[in-house]
């Protein structure tokens, strides 16, 4: 069973038109949902989760409908939006109650665990934490009532590279079960790189692809060569180029290109800039 | 058990996984019978993609490395002699292509590397 | 919608502490005034319409807050987010209600206001107290705060001066002159008409919330 399905889900703006898309995340998995600001990852969550309706396509979340009555669904979901907005005068025990009155699997000690191990300040109003502790504070919620999907919009934003990292080790041990999935955005992709089983990139609300991402770094390379070079390549075996004052750096398909080439592994960052920056072949 | 990954060869990693268990099981540091870590927590404990875990271990189980028993997880298989003659004789085929390209790149004849292997050898003899 | 109440409740607390003692002191200007004149009339109205405006407040809260957009992802409905704003409007119009006409009550026992006057007090902030928010929140639903404010202010205007000029008219007079409408009757319908409206306000709020995007 597929944790969330997107068949053809269309959403306008003015100026802005997201997809049509075609999505799957098959359970047990985590898709990494990589975009610029504006790329329409925001809006492919919020349609997910009901706070806008699309204008066309379907969705479906943990096998239920996107639609007017989720409630089950939301019982089994972990959200954290990319602003977490419990009340600004509210502490973490005032909080703790209101989440174990909205989910029927609300784990109270599990909340109190990750208040602890994340250093989230118990005393303070939500108001007065930092953009950090709050968005600590949602995903601690989040991971405290048994959830079977974890749906993430920019949840590292404003976090500091070691509780990035301690984040992004919480993320993957929830998928230590198999019946657990995750679907996370950001536009921090190195946090993406390790976590996720599939990325999909996202541009001017177009879906570029969707790819299990450790194919993607086996199928493409990243190739420095002057204008002789690229030019005897065989066709198709260049993606993307960039050109710098002293080389050519050409996104390249490995197998396409001659044997003993000297192709440096590509991250999935230089991947998506080259995808969407660079001149396309 | 120790596993190394390199993220800067560009080895693909499902095959670096699958080169270092066969190693470690042709060696015998896995033993007959050894429970091999799930493919979750191997990935998990990694960081790396389950999808490339399994990919390794379905590999394994492919070459008869290993076995999985439903609901318990996946065993190391009893030793096949013809299953390790069958691996040197594929290391050996890749080695040998390997050479023979390097001979192609320095200009080398088929002449000139049966000389240097009969010199190699004569080393060895001696 | 449990944990939306307990929000909403918390919110109240939080926020909202100060009308409680505005509620005494608008209670002993009324005992004070016997409930007569502009004073007696005016504190309890003010008190029982601003206390009934506390659907309108919470949900410029959430709003502020985000956590409107927030709670889209817990396990309720946007019928659940509207129902436990109409619930807590209720409760803080039924907490402020209560008390006056308990006071009412009092006063006319004790023989200083007529038992009429506080009847038809009682109807009065009634009326003020389910008429307010029947009006103000489905504009809120539907438009949001920015432009439900502006319905808001339009509204205290248009209720100001009509229930200031119905509680002068109704308090002089005399029911019992009027035939064609059974004193038993009039007190139905002001009860019944009002409680109605708040439950279709209620329906159109739903209506109105579910299909709005946020």
């Amino acid at each position: 069973m597929n944790a969330i399905e997107l068949r053809g889900l269309e959403k306008s703006y003015e100026g802005f038109h997201l997809g049509p898309l075609d999505l799957d995340l098959p359970a047990g998995c985590i898709l990494g949902l990589v975009g610029e600001n504006g790329a329409g990852k925001t809006t492919t969550i919020r349609a997910l989760l009901g706070i806008i309706k699309p204008d066309g396509g379907e969705a479906s979340v943990l096998g239920a409908p996107v639609g007017p009555d989720m409630r089950q669904a939301k019982q089994d979901m972990g959200v954290v939006l990319d602003e977490v907005g419990f009340p600004a005068g509210l502490r973490a025990g005032q909080i703790s109650r209101i989440m174990a009155a909205a989910y029927k699997n609300w784990d109270q000690s599990l909340f109190e665990k990750y208040l602890r191990d994340l250093d989230i300040p118990t005393d303070k109003k939500f108001s007065a934490l930092s953009r950090g502790n709050r968005m600590k504070m949602g995903i601690a919620a989040a991971l405290s009532h048994d959830a079977k999907l974890l749906i993430l919009d920019e949840p590292t934003g404003g976090l500091d590279p070691v509780v990035r990292d301690e984040v992004v080790g919480l993320f993957s041990d929830f998928t230590r079960d198999p019946g657990h999935s995750i679907l996370i955005s950001s536009h921090i992709v190195s946090d993406l790189e390790k976590l996720c089983d599939y990325i999909a990139f996202l541009h001017k609300g177009r879906l570029l692809l969707c790819e299990e991402k450790d194919r993607l770094l086996e199928e493409y390379g990243l190739l420095q060569c002057d204008r002789a070079f690229l030019a005897g390549l065989a066709p198709g075996a260049v993606r993307s180029t960039r050109e710098t004052p002293y080389h050519i750096e050409a996104l390249v398909r490995r197998d396409a290109v001659p044997a003993g080439t000297d192709v440096r592994p590509v991250t999935i960052e230089e991947l998506f800039v080259l995808l969407v920056k660079g001149d396309m072949q | 058990m120790t596993i190394y990954i390199d993220n800067r060869t560009g080895a693909p990693l499902y095959e670096q996984i699958c080169a270092q268990l066969k190693a470690q099981i042709i060696s015998g540091a896995l033993g007959e019978g050894e429970m091999l870590p799930s493919i979750r927590s191997l990935a998990k404990d990694l960081r790396i993609s389950v999808i490339t875990t399994k990919r390794a271990y379905d590999e394994l189980e492919r070459e008869g490395f290993i076995y999985t028993v439903a609901g318990k997880g996946c065993f190391v298989a009893p030793k096949n002699t013809e299953l390790l003659r069958e691996e040197s004789l594929k290391k050996l085929e890749s080695l040998l292509a390997e050479a023979s390209r390097l001979a192609a790149a320095c200009g080398l004849t088929r002449r000139d590397i049966v000389d240097m292997l009969s010199i190699l050898e004569g080393d060895e003899q001696e | 919608m449990k944990a939306l109440i307990l929000t909403d409740l918390y919110q109240l607390w939080i926020n909202f502490k100060f009308y409680a003692v505005f509620i005494v002191i608008a209670l002993g200007i009324t005992a004070f005034s016997s409930g007569d004149g502009n004073l007696g009339t005016f504190f309890p109205m003010y008190a029982v319409f601003m206390c009934s405006m506390m659907g309108m407040s919470l949900v410029q809260l959430d709003e502020a807050s985000h956590w409107n957009i927030c709670a889209q992802a817990l396990p309720c409905s946007r019928r659940d987010q509207v129902t436990g704003k109409y619930i807590v409007t209720m409760a803080s119009f039924a907490a402020t209600w209560l008390p006056f006409v308990l006071l009412y009550a009092v006063l006319a026992a004790l023989g200083r206001m007529a038992w009429q006057t506080v009847a038809v007090q009682s109807v009065l902030l009634l009326i003020v107290g389910l008429l307010a928010p029947a009006f103000s929140l489905p504009p809120l639903f539907r438009w949001g705060t920015a432009r439900g404010r502006v319905i808001y202010i339009f509204l205290v205007i248009l209720m100001a001066a009509g229930i200031g000029g119905l509680a002068s008219g109704l308090a002089t007079l005399d029911l019992f002159a009027l035939p064609a409408l059974p004193m038993p009757l009039l007190a139905v319908l002001a009860v019944v008409v009002p409680a109605a409206l708040f439950v279709g306000s209620w329906a159109l709020s739903v209506r109105w919330y579910d299909k709005r995007e946020l």
